[in-house]
């Protein structure tokens, strides 16, 4: 395969998988701009090794891709956030919840999750990632993985029901 | 409609007001990158001016490359204690561990492992890896970061020793390794020789882009190999003075490439097999 064609085959890559990775990225940072900046980061990383990548599962590379940048991003800020205070930086949405009743201000509620829950929901439930996946991403359990998406789903008054894959 | 779908629907609906992506400027991002980390492969450590060079001559003789290097004069005598033979990608896992320790928020970009050889041109060969690795050939383990926007390698090998880095006819600060070279010294730790290349630039190599690279070799072991722990920044600026102000100190990189997790067990037995389909030149 020639440079070209790699050329050809990445450009079709990013366009075929766009749509999904804006809206987690966005989902994920809460704003444009990181949002963009998190996505050429990532596709640029993806270009430097695609003639290798293309031949694995670039979909999927590419996603954890997106959320491990995001996670070491918000652990550096975590950093020097913990520096300054004791507590966890955990951010409470009572106050966002009471004020917003309404699923369409999904943006508005996501923003005031922790990074943490906010990146297991999108893990989970927009970048189809698994459980495993997402515990090995924050270096966590599995459990806490879903005690942790239990508490964000039922701050974003997201109604819980059990996936088909989860039932009995 | 369970919880998964509700989540899908309110985020595909979100009003992200980010533009399609600009695919020439991502190709271009992305040609950086790769062009600085292949300047980390190939310039980063000292070493590899000769490691590539000296499997192919051994090749080309008809011989295995582990085999046929002159050994090391003066290199240390005390061993380390060997690590524990890997059978799984446990190792990388120990690298990664000693990376976050030393820099903390250390993004993880690539890794490549080499448990045999192919050409990448008529004259040089490049290490390669299976899928599954084969873990009793494998010889070199390497890992790429992003430190706060600054490119680093961490590389843990097993080499074939050479005249190149033989301190008794050359020295390991022999002129003439780089076409610039800022500062090289060495020193001993624990029986390990550190070796610092400061300021380099290579041959070949954009003139604003500049590396700082800490080796550390440890004593021979079977077949006179080699292992060698090498850990490079790159730093871009039109002058050293600039380059350097952005990259990590020398100490922080020597105290990482001297972490034990760095040492790669040695293989069950060098790769042997004369690489097929050669390029014509």
């Amino acid at each position: 395969m020639t440079d070209v064609d790699h050329d050809r085959d990445f450009d079709a890559f990013v366009r075929s998988t766009w749509r999904s990775l804006r809206q987690g990225a966005f989902a994920l940072t809460g704003n444009t701009a990181d949002a963009e900046d998190l996505l050429q980061g990532v596709l640029a990383n993806a270009y430097a090794r695609w003639p290798r990548l293309r031949r694995d599962d670039p979909v999927a590379y590419v996603r954890r891709a997106l959320v491990n940048r995001y996670i070491d991003t918000w652990r550096r800020s975590n950093v020097v956030r913990e520096v300054s205070r004791a507590e966890p930086p955990e951010r409470t949405s009572h106050d966002a919840l009471d004020r917003f009743d309404d699923r369409d201000d999904l943006a508005t509620l996501l923003a005031a999750l922790s990074p943490r829950e906010r990146t297991v929901v999108v893990m989970r439930h927009y970048l189809d990632l698994s459980e495993r996946d997402v515990a090995d991403s924050l270096g966590c359990s599995v459990g806490t993985v879903k005690s942790t998406c239990s508490r964000a789903l039922h701050r974003l008054r997201v109604p819980v029901t059990a996936r088909p894959e989860e039932q009995p | 409609m369970n919880h998964t779908d509700h989540v899908r629907e309110g985020i595909d609906l979100l009003d992200t007001r980010i533009p399609d992506p600009d695919l020439a400027a991502l190709r271009s991002g992305g040609s950086g990158i790769r062009r600085r980390r292949r300047t980390l492969q190939t310039v980063g450590a000292a070493a590899a001016v000769a490691v590539l060079a000296v499997p192919l001559l051994t090749f080309l003789g008809g011989n295995a490359p582990a085999t046929d290097g002159p050994p090391v004069a003066g290199a240390p005598a005390a061993p380390l204690p060997a690590p524990a033979a890997f059978t799984d990608s446990g190792f990388g896992d120990g690298m990664a561990a000693a990376v976050a320790a030393a820099f903390p928020g250390a993004a993880q970009t690539d890794e490549e492992l080499g448990d045999r050889w192919v050409w990448r041109d008529h004259t040089n060969l490049d290490h390669a890896v299976g899928s599954p690795p084969r873990w009793a050939t494998l010889f070199a383990w390497n890992q790429y970061y992003d430190v706060a926007g600054v490119d680093l390698s961490v590389i843990a090998r097993r080499e074939s020793p050479s005249p190149v880095i033989d301190p008794a006819s050359y020295g390991y600060c022999r002129d003439g390794l780089f076409v610039v070279e800022q500062a090289c010294r060495t020193w001993e730790v624990d029986g390990r020789t550190v070796v610092l290349h400061d300021g380099t630039q290579a041959r070949g190599q954009q003139p604003d882009v500049w590396l700082r690279t800490v080796d550390v070799y440890g004593a021979e072991g079977t077949e006179s190999m080699v292992a060698l722990t090498s850990v490079s920044v790159v730093g871009v600026g039109d002058t050293w003075v600039e380059a350097q102000g952005r990259m990590p100190a020398v100490d922080d990189l020597a105290a990482l490439a001297l972490d034990p997790r760095l040492i790669l067990p040695e293989p069950d037995r060098y790769p042997r097999e004369f690489p097929p389909n050669r390029p014509q030149g």
